[in-house]
């Protein structure tokens, strides 16, 4: 178990992490967020790359420095190594005293699990965008990381190999926290068990991916736009839906009760539904400041 | 498999070579300096003259190793493993602790040499500074030089920035870019400013370092340092956070400002052999074709006769005074010499009309003819090799530094010989007033009436200042702490013993020795010397200015007293060959110097051989050197030369 307690980190006047306190088992952890609410710089504090200004990670109540499988954004990799030399290079660099781990074995481990096998030889210069990413993935869950990081794991992968990549995870969760940063909802949706919401430097909501879908149970609407324009104010449209040739809105009601009018349904709610409905809540909250 | 392991296996490697070179080298040379009994500022100065090239391996090992993976953008990923990858990760902290640890161990034994072997208490205080100076701020610009290229996107442009800035700062910059004079003034002056941005390193040039100043400590120098070292920091700032922020904007301000600091005129005791000016008025000559050796004076029918002069030592010398000049007839046009290196800023008298400065020569017209005329005059400068900072002043009496009554000759230039600053400049024994501002101890040649004043009668101002130390001897006035390696009184045991066989050689020439007696030695350091042609001994009327490595030899007093006139060419070739102890060494080295196939003889060679072996044939020889040698040390004009020699051929049959 890996335990983050009270991190906060502030540049300059702008608070950009306050008092962030998890428990992560060895389930998967979707992180979601607004663009600039944290989720990077959480992510670089957690493996040192930036110092808080306060708080602690701990793993299984250990003190040491956590091992983490860290997959950044920008994943960058020795142009003139070949995909197995820079395995083997990362596992260098991974390798401490007694560790008792076979890295040859290890190298060979991950590269079958990323489908890498076959690109063995290649020049990393030479790998296409999803393959880097793979790449990525590999030196990440390369040993035995007590916590994996991995942010926007999907972006700028084709739809087969974002579909890889969730297989991927899948057969890899388990063993250690594993921590999802990303924008997409149905990415988190399809491999996570859990999510957290990072918002306003604060995160506001842990717990199961369903548990966030259901928040949005009751306040999801489909409607034609007529209908939608006459409730000016008290909808957020959050969508279109075409159904037979029929442009419809999907919009996300703050108040509780049924809408009433001609063509407009209630809709079962998604995980990116129950976001938006969890992030304009509060913002309402902000901006009534209870 | 094996390349990965290869690769990984070099940057430990060059990583652990690192390690060794930071603290075993430096060490090994205090070690071996201690075992040889060398003094710290001897071990200093031995580990200075190779320490460019340990800097750059280092900044070559400390880009290798930081930018590996910052510029593969690999940094990030492996920022959370826990492995061995130290140099990657910590690479910086590492190197800074180890610079550090290394520098604090090299210092402490130093110091400890100091208080083991050092008989004399400046280095106390000066061994700090020069430590400071040359071991460790030029080591830190190259690691944040080496820290901040790695840390740039591009490799390429990092790659060839590195090696650009370590070739600059190299001795090689220091003859490609300060010894180019034949390449035109601008061309100099640019390379000269690129030169001293990064000239951060002791510069070689072709001395030993400077036993009166120093090495090579002037602010201009420090400047230059933080100047890089501010610039690294600004650059690092703004790298990290990746836009202009306040710290790293202010940081690059301070190292403009100082830069800016360091490239304003300042006076400095480095000086480059090819480009000093005398050797390019010696280039000059030689494409002129011009007589060579010293003019006969004409006597310009006035002269100085009362000097009161302020000299303070900053950036450069400043001279404010007062001097009367008196002549026999009225005149209305006065001239002086004062070295083109200093700019008059005011010069004012009663009857004064104009005045115009023309190279070295300033002109002064009264409104009418005058007897006296009593100026005020104030001006600031420098010359490359005559240095006048805050950390020392060498301003020998027969450099006009100080105005010069009439038109003097600044350089001597010997055909093919070479040239030199002319060491033969007097004036007429006058009253001198000279109340000095320095931060250091001073030597003059004028009685010290006062702190800060000193008076006389002189025929020369010979200013010496920086780490030196007046002795209570009648004959030693000073000596220089920093060449010692014995104490203070056995130094001045070694140069009166000197100064004793020299004596004896003047003896064994049939000479009259009181032409050295009766006068003090002042002692500078060797870079008095301007190119080994002379300059090293100079005897005036009170005293004998002598740089402490060549004071010893009989033959720098002899040069010292020979006239080289321009007119005959003989006298100056002899003059060059120089003198030995006695005369059958003399008349031997004469020989050997002729001893070459006839057709390959100058015309001065010719007949210099014509004379030599006449006098030997006839059984002569040393008799010839005893004439010869008495003759050009005897006070003598360009016409009783003509005679001089003139009886010797045609005592031993030459033409």
């Amino acid at each position: 178990m890996v335990r983050l307690e009270a991190i906060a980190k502030r540049y300059k006047k702008h608070m950009v992490l306050e008092d962030i306190s998890v428990e992560l088992d060895n389930d998967t952890y979707g992180l979601l967020g607004p663009n600039g609410a944290g989720k990077t710089t959480l992510f670089r504090i957690i493996t040192n790359l930036i110092s808080a200004d306060g708080g602690t990670v701990h793993v299984d109540g250990k003190q040491e420095r956590p091992q983490i499988g860290y997959l950044p954004q920008k994943f960058g990799a020795f142009r003139t190594l070949t995909t197995e030399e820079q395995l083997l290079y990362f596992a260098k660099l991974k390798q401490t005293k007694g560790d008792g781990i076979d890295w040859d074995a290890e190298v060979e481990r991950v590269l079958e699990l990323t489908h890498l096998t076959d690109q063995r030889g290649k020049r990393c210069g030479q790998l296409s965008g999803g393959m880097v990413r793979r790449l990525g993935i590999a030196q990440a869950i390369l040993g035995k990381p007590d916590l994996i990081l991995l942010d926007e794991p999907t972006v700028g992968l084709d739809i087969e190999e974002r579909v890889r990549l969730k297989e991927m995870l899948k057969e890899v969760r388990g063993k250690q926290p594993i921590v999802i940063s990303s924008h997409i909802a149905e990415d988190i949706e399809a491999t996570c068990q859990r999510v957290m919401v990072l918002h306003k430097n604060r995160i506001c909501f842990m717990g199961e991916i369903d548990q966030l879908t259901r928040l949005a149970a009751g306040h999801v609407w489909k409607m034609p736009e007529e209908q939608y324009e006459r409730h000016p104010g008290a909808l957020r449209q959050i969508g279109h839906i075409e159904e037979d040739g029929e442009l419809l809105v999907k919009v996300l009601s703050m108040e509780e009760g049924a809408l009433t009018g001609a063509d407009v349904v209630p809709l079962k709610p998604r995980l990116e539904d129950g976001y938006l409905y969890l992030l304009a809540k509060e913002e309402m909250r902000d901006e009534t400041g209870s | 498999m094996k390349t990965i392991q290869k690769k990984e296996r070099l940057r430990r490697l060059s990583f652990r070579i690192f390690l060794f070179a930071v603290l075993v080298w430096p060490l090994g040379c205090q070690i071996y300096g201690m075992f040889w009994g060398w003094s710290s500022l001897s071990n200093l100065s031995f580990l200075i003259d190779y320490w460019f090239y340990f800097c750059a391996i280092l900044s070559v090992v400390v880009y290798l190793c930081l930018s590996a993976s910052r510029l593969e953008d690999v940094d990030e990923t492996i920022s959370g493993y826990r492995g061995t990858g130290y140099y990657q990760r910590n690479g910086l902290k590492y190197f800074l602790v180890l610079f550090v640890v290394s520098q604090i161990l090299v210092f402490g034994m130093m110091e400890y040499l100091v208080f083991r072997i050092d008989p004399s208490n400046y280095a106390w205080f000066v061994l700090p500074k020069m430590f400071v100076c040359n071991l460790l701020l030029p080591l830190l610009i190259c690691i944040l030089v080496a820290c901040v290229m790695a840390q740039w996107h591009n490799q390429q442009v990092s790659a060839i920035l590195l090696i650009v800035f370590l070739v600059l700062s190299s001795p090689l910059s220091e003859i490609l870019l300060t010894d180019s004079g034949s390449a035109g003034v601008l061309f100099y002056r640019l390379g000269y400013m690129v030169r001293h941005t990064f000239a951060i390193f002791y510069e070689q040039t072709y001395w030993y370092f400077n036993t009166q100043a120093g090495l090579q400590t002037e602010w201009t120098r420090f400047a230059v340092q933080f100047f890089w070292i501010l610039l690294c920091l600004g650059a690092m700032c703004l790298m990290k956070k990746r836009k202009l922020c306040l710290s790293g904007c202010l940081l690059l301000a301070c190292a403009a400002a100082c830069l800016i600091y360091a490239q304003l005129p300042a006076s400095t005791f480095r000086h480059y052999n090819n480009n000093a000016d005398y050797n390019l008025f010696y280039k000059e000559q030689l494409e002129a074709s011009e007589e060579i050796g010293l003019r006969e004076e004409e006597d310009p029918g006035y002269t100085i006769r009362d000097y009161d002069l302020t000299l303070d030592f900053g950036r450069q010398l400043r001279v404010e005074g007062r001097m009367v000049i008196e002549a026999e007839q009225p005149e209305d046009v006065f001239a002086f010499t004062l070295y083109r290196g200093y700019r008059i800023k005011e010069l004012e008298g009663a009857q004064l009309l104009t005045w115009s400065v023309q190279d070295d020569l300033v002109t002064i017209q009264t409104k009418q003819p005058v007897k006296r005329l009593e100026l005020t005059l104030r001006y600031q400068g420098y010359n490359n090799l005559f240095y006048s900072n805050m950390d020392g002043a060498m301003l020998p009496g027969w450099f006009p530094w100080y105005p010069m009554a009439g038109e003097k000759q600044i350089y001597l230039g010997y055909g093919n010989q070479g040239a030199e600053y002319n060491s033969f400049n007097r004036i007429q024994p006058v009253h001198i007033r000279l109340t000095v501002d320095a931060p250091y101890a001073l030597v003059c040649n004028l009685t010290q009436v006062a702190e800060q004043q000193y008076e006389g009668e002189s025929d020369s101002i010979t200013v010496i200042g920086g780490y030196v130390t007046q002795t209570e001897d009648p004959l030693i006035a000073n000596i220089l702490p920093l060449d010692l390696s014995v104490t203070d009184e056995q130094m001045v045991g070694l140069f009166k013993e000197s100064f004793q066989q020299v004596c004896d050689a003047m003896e064994a020439y049939g000479l009259d020795v009181s032409l050295l007696s009766g006068r003090k030695m002042i002692l500078t350091s060797y870079d008095l010397v301007s190119n080994g042609t002379g300059g090293d001994v100079a005897i005036f009327s009170d005293y004998i200015l002598a740089t402490t490595g060549s004071m010893q030899f009989f033959s720098n007093y002899a040069k010292a007293l020979m006239i080289p006139f321009r007119q005959n060419a003989l006298p100056v070739y002899i003059r060059n060959i120089g003198v030995a102890e006695t005369p059958e060494e003399t008349l031997e080295w004469w020989s050997l110097d002729l001893d070459k196939p006839a057709e390959e003889f100058s015309d001065v060679e010719k007949q210099f051989a014509g004379l030599l072996n006449g006098a030997k044939e006839a059984g002569e020889g040393e008799q010839l050197v005893r004439e010869v040698v008495a003759f050009l040390i005897s006070e003598h004009t360009e016409a009783d030369e003509d005679i001089f020699w003139k009886e010797l051929s045609e005592r031993y049959g030459t033409a």
